[in-house]
């Protein structure tokens, strides 16, 4: 098992920090690696392009993550409500989850569509804008449309979460909380919110690495256009990589981008520790 | 302080009537026990009086205010429940000033009276710690703080012993009485268990099936059950039911062969159907003459002796002090004094008094 588990993601692991210290092309004659030593690290560092990537990963994950928090939690308090047919609403739930995320990027990149997309034609039909707009095609527009898409596809993790969490609050708090004169806001305040809290943070720490990772959506939905303002730092190491060939800065920018990802887990970890202590 | 008046209170969920039209007087500082078998409305009624459930129909009245129409909040009422419901994520401390912050008192304010409380249950110890950090005692002596913080108009408990173990729920019983003596606040308590209610209550309201089915002190509704349901529920072990038939000269009661004699009132019919009750503690072992009775079992608990056993047909329970000579399997005689047993009609199941 071990040796499984060793050689399946410790080789990989070990070869792109060998990697990540030589001068290597991807193809080509004679390929040979050339140690570089610490060239490559120094290459990524003072790469500003590299360093506006992660800015707009970072801009991308904060974003994203805190709406998914804000329209999970607000879904979840509605979703908690009894009313008709709350059953098949909760199930609905589950779909943007079980859409592969390339399918979900493919749909609402037809949404978008500058031509004959439903955005555009809803929007110039109830009188929002004039003319067809480019969603996706105009710097500063694009990230915020992909982020959009990112939320539709993720909030219901948050929902579905939350949701279970403020199914096991007892009852009974709310009444006593009613009868110490406790308004609406304040047994939001002091009942719901402290049941949730410890189940949201979980999630919202697991979505903040996922997002920090993000490819996919960006790849089928921009490809990191227009003029570079959607690539993330993990289309930037793809771009290095399959565009460029340069495996070796490749598996440097690779392995600054999985340093930031750790910071992240050092973080959810400690939350977890801390969930643990009364 | 005030008392609570309940006129006509009725309840319905989508035209299930579950509660049917209920009157009481609950005077100012006194204690009122709400006792009776699961699903007698009990609990709906206490939870009507805080606020948690609406009314259906007639009014609810805390001191002179109608307070049908007044939300939870502003009726001035505190609660303990079952379950505790504590704040998980508060201290003991801020769990029992939490309404005083509501109500935007000022911190060493509430300090203050927290710690006052806190002493005289002797929480101080722990007003620092968490509820999971607490024994289920100690977690109802802060539900209890919680409510005494807020002197409010009426105390309502929901059952609230029902979670501790036999031992610590006794404790705890003389306890709520005792504070109860020092802080005679209106209280109106939830229970099924009829001894929680005997001990506690200055009276009782005994219900079934969402009506009231007798309003009186323990010892009236011990001494004088004014129906066979009251008469069954209260005391234990319960009291013993004999079918039997007023003799024509209204002075005993055939029971099969045998003869009681009883006293009946004035009104009942000769040769009429009633039900005979006595108390197991009423019973009395005697050496010939008396009533026929075959010892099935005897149940030796320590302090008392119960003789299970049948006249004709029906099982009888009779309790005596201490070890008793009668053993299982032997046939005995049993007197009851006359004035101890209950008359009951069949029909009505009504007392005959």
């Amino acid at each position: 098992m071990f040796i499984i588990v060793l050689g399946v993601t410790g080789y990989p692991l070990l070869q792109s920090i060998w990697l990540s210290f030589h001068s290597r092309p991807l193809a080509g004659h004679d390929v040979q690696a050339e140690w570089v030593g610490l060239a490559n690290f120094k290459t990524v560092l003072e790469n500003a392009a590299f360093r506006a990537a992660v800015a707009r990963t970072l801009y991308f994950t904060i974003v994203s993550v805190l709406a998914e928090a804000m329209i999970g939690v607000m879904v979840a308090l509605l979703l908690d409500q009894e009313f008709r047919g709350r059953a098949f609403v909760r199930a609905l739930l589950v779909l943007p989850l079980a859409m592969p995320t390339v399918v979900s990027a493919m749909m609402w990149r037809l949404i978008y569509n500058p031509e004959y997309g439903a955005f555009n034609a809803l929007l110039l039909q109830i009188g929002l804008i004039d003319n067809y707009q480019s969603w996706l095609g105009t710097p500063g527009l694009a990230m915020n449309m992909v982020i959009v898409a990112e939320v539709w596809k993720n909030f219901s993790i948050v929902a579905i979460i939350v949701l279970a969490a403020l199914q096991t609050i007892p009852r009974e708090l709310y009444e006593a909380a009613t009868i110490d004169s406790a308004g609406p806001w304040a047994r939001f305040r002091n009942v719901t919110w402290p049941g949730i809290l410890a189940p949201l943070s979980v999630a919202l720490v697991l979505r903040t690495i996922e997002a920090f990772k993000v490819f996919d959506i960006f790849y089928v939905m921009t490809r990191g256009g227009p003029a570079n303002t959607t690539k993330t730092a993990t289309f930037f190491v793809y771009d290095e990589s399959f565009a460029f060939l340069r495996a070796g800065s490749a598996a440097s920018y690779a392995l600054v981008v999985v340093a930031i990802s750790m910071v992240l887990i050092a973080i959810y970890v400690r939350l977890l520790r801390r969930q643990d202590q009364p | 302080m005030s008392g609570v008046t309940i006129n006509n209170v009725k309840k319905a969920y989508g035209g299930f009537e579950i509660l049917h039209g209920i009157d009481a007087e609950i005077q100012d500082g006194e204690f009122v026990v709400l006792v009776g078998p699961s699903g007698c409305g009990k609990s709906t009624l206490l939870r009507m009086i805080a606020g948690l459930e609406g009314v259906t129909s007639g009014t609810i009245a805390i001191g002179d205010r109608v307070i049908n129409e007044v939300h939870a909040k502003d009726r001035d009422i505190a609660m303990v429940f079952q379950n505790y419901a504590l704040y998980p994520h508060m201290t003991v401390e801020q769990n029992m000033g939490f309404s005083l912050k509501l109500a935007g008192r000022k911190a060493p304010a509430i300090r203050t009276s927290v710690e006052q409380v806190a002493g005289f249950l002797g929480l101080s110890p722990l007003l620092r710690r968490y509820p999971r950090q607490l024994s289920g005692g100690q977690r109802q002596r802060v539900a209890m703080g919680r409510a005494l913080v807020r002197n409010p108009k009426v105390f309502l408990f929901d059952e609230p012993l029902s979670n501790l173990d036999a031992k610590l729920r006794v404790q705890m019983r003389s306890e709520i009485k005792s504070l109860h003596r020092q802080f005679p606040t209106t209280a109106v308590y939830v229970t099924h268990d009829q001894v929680e209610a005997m001990t506690l209550a200055d009276r009782i309201i005994v219900m079934c099936g969402g009506r009231i089915e007798q309003v009186g002190t323990p010892g009236e509704l011990y001494e004088q059950p004014a129906n066979l349901f009251v008469a069954g529920f209260i005391g234990s072990p319960a009291m013993n039911f004999l079918p039997g038939e007023l003799a024509d000269d209204m002075r005993s009661v055939l029971l099969g062969e045998q003869r009681v004699s009883v006293k009946a009132p004035g009104h009942a019919k000769p040769r009429q159907r009633v039900t005979v009750g006595f108390r197991p503690e009423r019973i009395r072992f005697c050496d010939s003459g008396g009533i026929h009775f075959k010892v099935a079992d005897v149940e030796f608990t320590g302090a008392n002796s119960y003789v299970i056993g049948h006249i004709g047909r029906e099982q009888i329970c009779a309790s005596v002090n201490g070890r008793t000579h009668v053993k299982a399997g032997q046939s005995a005689s049993i007197a009851i004094d006359p004035a101890s047993i209950h008359l009951f009609d069949t029909t009505t199941g009504k007392a005959l008094v």
